[in-house]
């Protein structure tokens, strides 16, 4: 103890400075949040299956569109571990620990939650910047192969395919803190997180054959032509990609899929993505506490949802069958 | 500065406070009371922690019953929970400056100088990048101490917050309570009459939800006068005795005639007024 310190000198908190507190307590947690070991596990991982098979030429790929279509499902462990550590950060206050200190402070139980959900940019933005990364080398590599001779070619992503990761994250990021908003438990939270991402991952395979399609996180912008759905590959009109119906090697099959690039219908699923984010973080708020400005989270939120699935259908040229395969590849 | 006017909680059927009204001053006040008494209920409705169901809460001249006021009154409270819970991966000076984030010192220059300050003030300096998961109780304590110091609070609600302080800190502990209650309100809950005796300008004495005593330590260490004596042997008719440490007995009640009566102590006047052998003649 120093004897020669009284205290005499101590500051005042400042007045109305809600605001500036909760922009420090999201910067105090995004800094927490990023020297997490679980999410750094999440972000080693993620980048083991998606950069280093790029790390010096394009990867062999099973089929006419495996690389394109992994381009977002190989960031599943960075969504786990996101999820996981934004309901871990957010469990982190409880009655056992400081709930009835935090409870007497002026930073309220709501702004808190706010903090951490501003916090949540963190582990978005190292996806984002992987994905970046992930961008540069494809690009290096001179592109994904879509299709199968003789009517293979190259794409490079937009910015809006890459943007997909970086948009699951901030889901997922929303989704642990609006989990733990809801139920108390770690236990529930990293099994939700885990049950969740392996939804994720054989989602993509069994919800690309229904509707549900539309609702799901996972996306791609290249798809069959729904329109033509078997045709030879000398009748097709439009499209400049092919694949064969058997597989790349049934040489035998004389029917082809056409395969389109709907950017349109794929930035509308991030707007829907957008607004699901939107309303698990409105939840997550209203969880907190009583706010008038939560309503219009949750309104934006619904707006974009509904936007999203509307304009995806709408924005999906051609025929489409309404109850089945909508033409995901 | 803090005015309590026919307080009542209940808890179910259990009622911790029943029509309390007490007003309170500057200077530190001590919160006496058997276990169960509803001290720390009475602690936790002035931290606007707890909400009563019924009566009157005025802190700092702020009604605590409404949003504003309770913001205004968090603004320039610190509060020392009984039990206050620890974010164990944290360092003491991480958890406290994620507090001091809490009461809206976001100042980052002002804050590190505070969060440095307030550890400085508990004996914290050299560990205070340690982590509390490694902190005995007795220093996590000290954490909790600390964070009640930052930035300068008015009003000071601290729940037994010398359990677990050896005694130089508990010491030191005083001393730097003696200066903020020069100017400020300081309200802490003890078992240790000690504390009361040697910092608290008021006292305040509960039980079973009521008020049985408020004034001065000098007040209530008057109720025992002429009614602690000390024998050689036990005193079957003493309401309450024990033996001291130099083998002699010493008696609180009503003394038998001849009795050597000692100086009475607070402890004296505290255990009769619970005991219900006296009552505070400036209570009804």
């Amino acid at each position: 103890m120093n004897r020669a310190h009284p205290i005499t000198t101590a500051c005042r908190p400042q007045e109305q400075a809600a605001g500036a507190a909760i922009l420090r307590l999201a910067m105090l947690e995004a800094k927490r949040l990023l020297r997490h070991p679980v999410l750094l596990v999440g972000a080693v991982w993620g980048s083991w299956y998606s950069l280093w098979p790029w790390l010096y030429r394009e990867p062999a790929q099973p089929w006419s569109t495996a690389n394109y279509s992994a381009l977002s499902l190989t960031w599943a462990p960075l969504y786990v571990t996101t999820f996981v550590v934004a309901n871990l950060a957010a469990l982190r206050e409880g009655p056992p620990t400081t709930a009835e200190l935090f409870r007497c402070v002026p930073t309220r139980y709501t702004q808190r939650t706010a903090a951490l959900l501003v916090a949540g940019f963190a582990p978005v933005a190292l996806t984002g910047l992987l994905c970046v990364t992930q961008l540069a080398l494809i690009t290096r590599a001179g592109g994904v192969t879509i299709g199968d001779p003789p009517g293979s070619g190259k794409i490079t992503p937009t910015p809006a395919e890459v943007a997909l990761p970086a948009l699951i994250a901030a889901m997922s990021f929303a989704a642990g803190v609006a989990v733990a908003r809801t139920v108390r438990s770690r236990l529930l939270g990293a099994v939700g997180g885990i049950v969740g991402g392996g939804l994720y991952f054989t989602g993509y395979w069994i919800w690309a054959r229904f509707p549900t399609y539309l609702v799901v996180p996972n996306a791609v912008a290249v798809r069959r032509d729904i329109a033509h759905p078997h045709q030879t590959l000398w009748d097709a009109e439009v499209p400049f990609l092919y694949a064969p119906t058997g597989g790349p090697n049934a040489d035998y099959n004389p029917n082809w899929y056409a395969l389109i690039r709907d950017l349109d219908g794929f930035g509308w699923h991030l707007v829907f993505l957008s607004g699901v984010t939107l309303l698990l973080t409105g939840y997550a708020l209203r969880r907190s506490g009583y706010d008038p400005r939560v309503s219009w989270v949750l309104s934006i939120g619904a707006v974009l949802v509904t936007a999203g699935i509307v304009f995806q259908l709408v924005a999906h040229g051609g025929p489409f069958p309404w109850w089945g395969d909508v033409g995901a590849i | 500065m803090i005015e309590l006017s026919e307080v009542r909680k209940a808890f179910r059927s259990t009622v911790a406070l029943d029509g309390v009204g007490v007003d309170i001053g500057s200077g530190v006040t001590g919160l006496l009371g058997p276990n169960g008494a509803g001290k720390t209920t009475l602690l936790r409705i002035v931290a606007t922690a707890l909400a009563p169901d019924t009566g009157r809460v005025r802190i700092l001249g702020r009604d605590a019953a409404t949003r504003s006021g309770r913001l205004e009154i968090r603004r320039r409270l610190g509060y020392l929970p009984q039990d206050p819970g620890f974010y164990l991966g944290f360092t003491a000076y991480d958890f406290v400056d994620y507090v001091a984030i809490l009461k809206e010192i976001t100042d980052p220059i002002t804050r590190r100088r505070e969060v440095r300050r307030v550890l400085d003030a508990v004996g914290l300096s050299d560990r205070m990048h340690h982590r509390l998961g490694t902190f005995s109780g007795g220093l996590r304590r000290r954490v909790a101490l600390a964070q009640t110091l930052l930035g300068d609070p008015h009003l000071l609600v601290l729940d037994e917050p010398t359990v677990g302080l050896d005694p130089a800190l508990r010491l030191r502990f005083r001393e730097t309570l003696s200066g903020i209650a020069v100017e400020h309100v300081v309200l802490i809950s003890t078992q240790l009459t000690e504390d009361v005796t040697a910092l608290c300008t008021a006292v305040i004495v509960i039980d079973r939800g009521q008020l049985l005593f408020t004034g001065k330590p000098d007040e209530l260490t008057a109720l025992a006068d002429d009614r602690a004596w000390q024998d050689d042997t036990r005193h079957a008719g003493a309401f309450l005795s024990w033996r001291t440490g130099d083998g002699r007995y010493r008696h609180i009640g009503d003394p038998p005639p001849g009795a050597r009566t000692v100086p009475a102590t607070l402890e004296d006047g505290y255990l009769l007024l619970v005991g219900g052998r006296v009552q505070n003649p400036a209570q009804p």
